[in-house]
């Protein structure tokens, strides 16, 4: 185990890049997470709170770049604080929505509304709280870009015939990119429009010829025996594998974006470069996700750390940037209380959308 | 006592490789040849969380950090908070790791086996009837689009079910607008099931295999059962509790609105599960029992159905998902048998 670790050190000083290096282990990570569960459990949700927190600084602190770590700053008091606000208010709707039916959709219309705003506020208080050499990272995105970007946008995108969709994704995307900085650099990413169409297409034909081969594959089902029931257990058997190649095909898409963005990122001059494969990022997420459903939820931990390792181990960014020369940019450094609203909201904005 | 650590000031991104030294109450280390001393009251250090570095934030917004943990820990004897002392402990022991192990899943057992579905309960009972007719009308105009079409039986047939559907409705108090449709199941083959809003779809192939109109009455009245319990509506609220359930312990398992989309489906699948089966077949019986209807079905009819069902199902050769979900004919039947001698006893 040591001397393996020792080798994959090696390719990490390469003179004309910076490297990533994840190393977290599947055991430790394990332990930390179950008892966060247990602890959380025991609590009726306060540890959650503290939960979030050591599980993001395991994340960060393993995540090497250049041989240093990130950190993870948000404590476990901001977090719980914003858990409580969030948890009160949906107490406030489900009183509400027993009482007078009609404020549920009121409440529900709200949340829509209020949604890109707390996206935004959920990506200010990451960002902010995410640090690399004790320089935190800055998300400076305004209130009127996230009302275009995460609700108009899209809802323009898909008017015709969701053509506009692989538009409206790079603008997203860009969006997120463009308005990023660590200390007082910037960082870019100007993806060709044109890839993220060819995706697009590409997508759309895998779906056209799955569609075609189930087809076939029904019609000589139909031919070759009379009864029904043969095409019904077909059915059966087939309606899982088409539902799977279904999220196969938009794990991989999105394997497919984060390599544009990443491959055409830079921070101030120095090029960001990634070299996984979108078809191995699909297939990470695909496997971990049927062995996080087929083990109950008990392979998260190791389906997290596969990712993260298999990513490090990817990403790479040339040396132009003097690192150490950074300036901080401190700016802004009191947190307000809506990010962290935002952030106990997170889930919820997740499952109401 | 000393460790290594790297020191940085807060201004910028420099991380200066330092040498600190613990004197008494004090850390003190130099750096281009300026001597820093601070007391250790001053200093906060982060808890201690797997083999990831801890950070010492100074007073002036500089920082320092080091992966020696027990250097750390020996100097550093008062200041982690008692919450992450307790987690990282019970995170270094075998047995506590078990007891976590345990108290998770005997939680998530209680969750899925009780808690789920005595909620889903209570909300199936409070969701106002347009969502249900709205729920239901997709799923039906959804079969009927892909499976059902338009019945072929004669019209003196459905309509003596249908009378006497009617008639034993008019019996039942009940908040639900009960209404009968006929179709020819084709890949359903031989079938009834009820939606939500109280709808009721019973298949050509049915009502030619069970001939008698006792005996269709008395599969009716098992779906009746399904509507009356809001069984369709339960098992699609369970679902969903349990996805949700699943999303909350993962934290952040991705895509989670993948699931509404998969509502009508869950209604179409008729998943219902063995006990609500069990729990149908109860209210069919007692309502055979206690209603002064027109037709004098029994529960003999109702078993006969059951046994023609499955002799149906077992020649026409292949499973279908209707049977699959549903408990054992045999053990349906002799749940039928064991109340029909209960009540006779009473
Ligand atoms: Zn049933």
């Amino acid at each position: 185990m040591e001397t393996q670790q020792q080798g994959e050190l090696t390719p990490q000083h390469s003179s004309t890049s910076y490297a990533f290096q994840f190393k977290g282990k599947t055991g430790e990570f394990f332990r930390i997470w179950i008892v966060n569960l247990a602890l959380t459990i025991v609590t009726l949700g306060i540890y959650s709170a503290w939960a979030k927190v050591r599980q993001s600084q395991y994340m960060c602190g393993n995540t090497f770049f250049d041989n240093h770590e990130f950190q993870y700053l948000a404590t476990p008091m901001q977090i719980l604080k914003g858990r409580l606000i969030a948890f009160a208010l949906i107490i406030t709707y489900s009183v509400l929505s027993s009482v007078y039916p009609m404020a549920a959709a009121g409440f529900m219309v709200a949340l829509v509304l209020l949604m890109p705003l707390l996206l935004l506020s959920s990506l200010k208080f990451n960002y902010h709280n995410l640090s690399y050499r004790h320089v935190r990272f800055r998300f400076t995105g305004k209130v009127g870009q996230a009302y275009w970007y995460f609700l108009l946008l899209p809802i323009l995108a898909v008017l015709p015939f969701g053509l506009l969709l692989p538009y409206a994704i790079k603008q997203q995307k860009c969006f997120i990119a463009n308005n990023l900085y660590w200390g007082d650099q910037e960082f870019k990413s100007e993806p060709p429009l044109g890839a993220f169409y060819g995706l697009f297409l590409g997508c759309i034909g895998v779906v056209v010829v799955l569609s075609f081969v189930i087809g076939a594959v029904f019609g000589l089902g139909a031919l070759s025996s009379e009864s029904g029931g043969q095409v019904m257990a077909l059915m059966l058997v087939l309606g899982p594998i088409i539902y799977l190649a279904m999220f196969a095909i938009g794990f991989v898409a999105n394997g497919y974006i984060l390599r544009f963005m990443l491959n055409n990122a830079q921070l101030a001059d120095s090029k960001i470069n990634t070299t996984h494969s979108p078809w191995t990022y699909g297939f990470i997420l695909l496997s971990n996700t049927l062995a996080i459903i087929f083990s109950l939820g008990l392979a998260y931990p190791w389906a997290k750390i596969r990712m993260n390792r298999y990513l490090a181990k990817n990403i790479t960014m040339s040396k132009e940037l003097d690192l150490s020369s950074v300036a901080a940019n401190n700016g802004q450094a009191n947190s307000s209380v809506g990010q962290e609203v935002a952030d106990g909201f997170d889930m919820e904005v997740g499952l109401g959308l | 006592m000393r460790f290594n650590a790297h020191f940085s000031d807060g201004s910028s991104a420099q991380l200066l490789p330092v040498s600190v030294q613990q004197i008494d109450q004090t850390i003190h280390f130099i750096i281009a040849d300026n001597a820093h001393y601070f007391s250790l009251e001053q200093c906060e250090l982060s808890p201690r969380i797997g083999s990831t570095p801890q950070y010492i934030d100074l007073p002036n917004g500089a920082r320092l950090v080091s992966e020696d943990f027990d250097a750390l820990a020996a100097i550093f004897t008062k200041q982690s908070p008692f919450i992450d002392k307790l987690s990282h402990f019970l995170e270094s022991k075998w047995l506590y790791l078990l007891a976590s192990l345990a108290v998770t899943c005997i939680t998530a057992w209680w969750l899925v086996n009780s808690a789920i579905p005595a909620m889903a309960d209570s909300i199936a009972k409070q969701l106002p009837s347009q969502i249900l007719a709205q729920v239901s009308d997709q799923s039906l105009d959804l079969l009927a689009e892909h499976y059902l079409s338009d019945s072929e039986l004669s019209l003196t047939k459905r309509g003596t079910i249908a009378s006497y559907f009617e008639h034993y409705i008019s019996q039942l108090d009940t908040p639900y607008d009960y209404q009968l449709h006929f179709y020819k199941g084709n890949d359903l083959q031989a079938n009834a099931f009820a939606l939500p809003n109280g709808h009721i779809v019973i298949t050509d192939e049915l009502v030619e295999l069970l001939v008698d109109d006792e005996r269709i009455m008395s599969v009716l009245l098992h779906e009746v059962g399904h509507v009356e319990q809001r069984h369709g509506l339960r098992n699609v609220l369970q679902q969903l509790g349990i996805f949700i359930l699943f999303g909350m312990f993962l934290n952040d398992l991705g895509d989670v609105s993948g699931v509404f989309s998969g509502i009508p489906m869950a209604v179409l699948q008729l998943d219902y599960s063995r006990q609500f089966e069990y729990q149908a077949d109860r209210f069919a019986i007692e309502q055979i029992h206690q209603a002064d209807s027109v037709i004098q079905a029994s529960s003999d009819d109702f078993i006969k159905s059951f046994e023609l069902m499955s002799e149906y199902y077992q020649d026409s050769g292949d499973v279908p998902e209707f049977l699959s979900t549903h408990p054992l004919t045999e053990n349906r039947i002799n749940q039928i048998e064991l109340m029909v001698e209960q009540s006779q006893a009473n």
